[in-house]
């Protein structure tokens, strides 16, 4: 089969959608736009919102004068998460404005290398879990050693923090093997394309 | 509609053919919606840094094929979705002409080629230089122009052998 032939074919008007396709496409594409864009603004808004609840109360509460001198830390943990919160959507806003003048080997590029770094916070993550449950075992037996705590309650603290801890271990691992993994093989094949 | 949707849509409108010839190029026909609609939302992501100073033709084709390179199919998105409504607002109904089965073999052809490949043979098809092909990819442009060669001979044997039934 001759190329030239193969290129007429493709410049053909059976390879351009027809003029009432392209108003329907655009129209259903149009739609689909708004939806994702109200939805991103609904993921945004629940955090804003939760986090604006909580800043109001502890706000009512420093007001009342019984916040500042005992509860200090929770007021001092909210910053932070203020801080956290707006540090990452202020990343997520800079991301889109990124120029994406980079040449697609490059985008492969940093997509492994980000890819790389996702993987090396799970073995981070993984290696960090026995160092954080040895501290929070002594913070509990302190508790129940000073008489502030019942053995009872420090059971049930570290029954809560072991199960958080085991659900995030297993949502981690099942995003490595499942996600992480088979995306690293996908981008080394791609980046071997241009080898 | 709010006016910076409308703005956007006069924007991608030129634009719209090639989304669809790279979603029917990079996705197998039950997909190709599903990709139309990724290559959309990352132009849509892609358009506020987007730099005057480079032609929109040459900005659309790099977020579409790096959109497209690294797409991944979602079975379930697609399963959810009702699929006869979409594939007919993607191929066009060619009727009688006789292009129409040809073309159809040239895309099946193309989907079998590894994916950097086929954004090398779309692009060139698409009419863009080799030197802008070669900035696009990062290579270099006498490599783009050996591996279009040996692309073109490719694609000719594999629509032929397609059309002899082999």
């Amino acid at each position: 089969m001759d190329f030239e032939r193969l290129e007429q074919v493709w410049r053909s008007e059976a390879n351009r959608p027809s003029e009432e396709q392209q108003a329907r496409l655009m129209e259903e594409l149009m739609t689909m736009l708004n939806a994702r864009r109200r939805t991103e603004f609904l993921l945004a808004a629940i955090p804003f919102g939760a986090m604006s609840v909580f800043t109001v109360v502890a706000g009512v509460a420093a007001y009342r004068g019984d916040a500042f001198a005992h509860d200090w830390p929770g007021l001092a943990m909210l910053g932070v998460c203020w801080v956290v919160l707006i540090g990452v959507f202020w990343n997520g806003f800079r991301a889109r404005r990124r120029p994406t003048g980079q040449p697609m080997r490059d985008t492969l590029e940093s997509l492994l290398a980000q890819n790389q770094a996702a993987r090396r916070n799970y073995m981070t993550f993984c290696a960090l879990t026995p160092v954080f449950l040895f501290p929070l075992w002594m913070a509990v037996d302190h508790l129940k050693d000073d008489g502030r705590m019942s053995a009872a309650a420090g059971f049930q603290a570290m029954a809560l923090c072991v199960f958080a801890l085991a659900a995030s271990y297993g949502w981690n691992t099942l995003r490595f093997y499942w996600v992480m993994k088979p995306e690293q093989r996908r981008l080394e094949h791609l980046l071997a394309e241009y080898e | 509609m709010s006016r910076d949707h409308d703005n956007f849509a006069d924007w991608l409108a030129p634009h719209l053919p090639m989304l669809h010839r790279t979603a029917r190029a990079f996705a197998e026909a039950p997909d190709q919606h599903d990709l139309l609609q990724e290559l959309t939302l990352a132009l849509w992501r892609a358009r506020p840094s987007f730099r005057s100073e480079s032609a929109t033709g040459t900005f659309a084709h790099r977020v579409a094929h790096n959109a497209a390179l690294t797409w991944k199919r979602g079975e379930v998105r697609r399963r959810l979705r009702g699929v006869a409504v979409e594939t007919e607002l993607l191929v066009r109904d060619t009727g009688e002409d006789p292009q129409g089965p040809l073309l159809e073999r040239l895309y099946a052809a193309i989907r079998t080629l590894p994916p950097v490949e086929r954004s090398l043979v779309l692009l060139s098809l698409d009419g863009v230089p080799y030197a802008e092909i070669a900035r696009l990819h990062g290579l270099s442009e006498s490599n783009v122009g050996a591996r279009l060669t040996r692309l073109r001979q490719r694609l000719s044997t594999l629509v032929k052998e397609d059309a002899d039934g082999l």
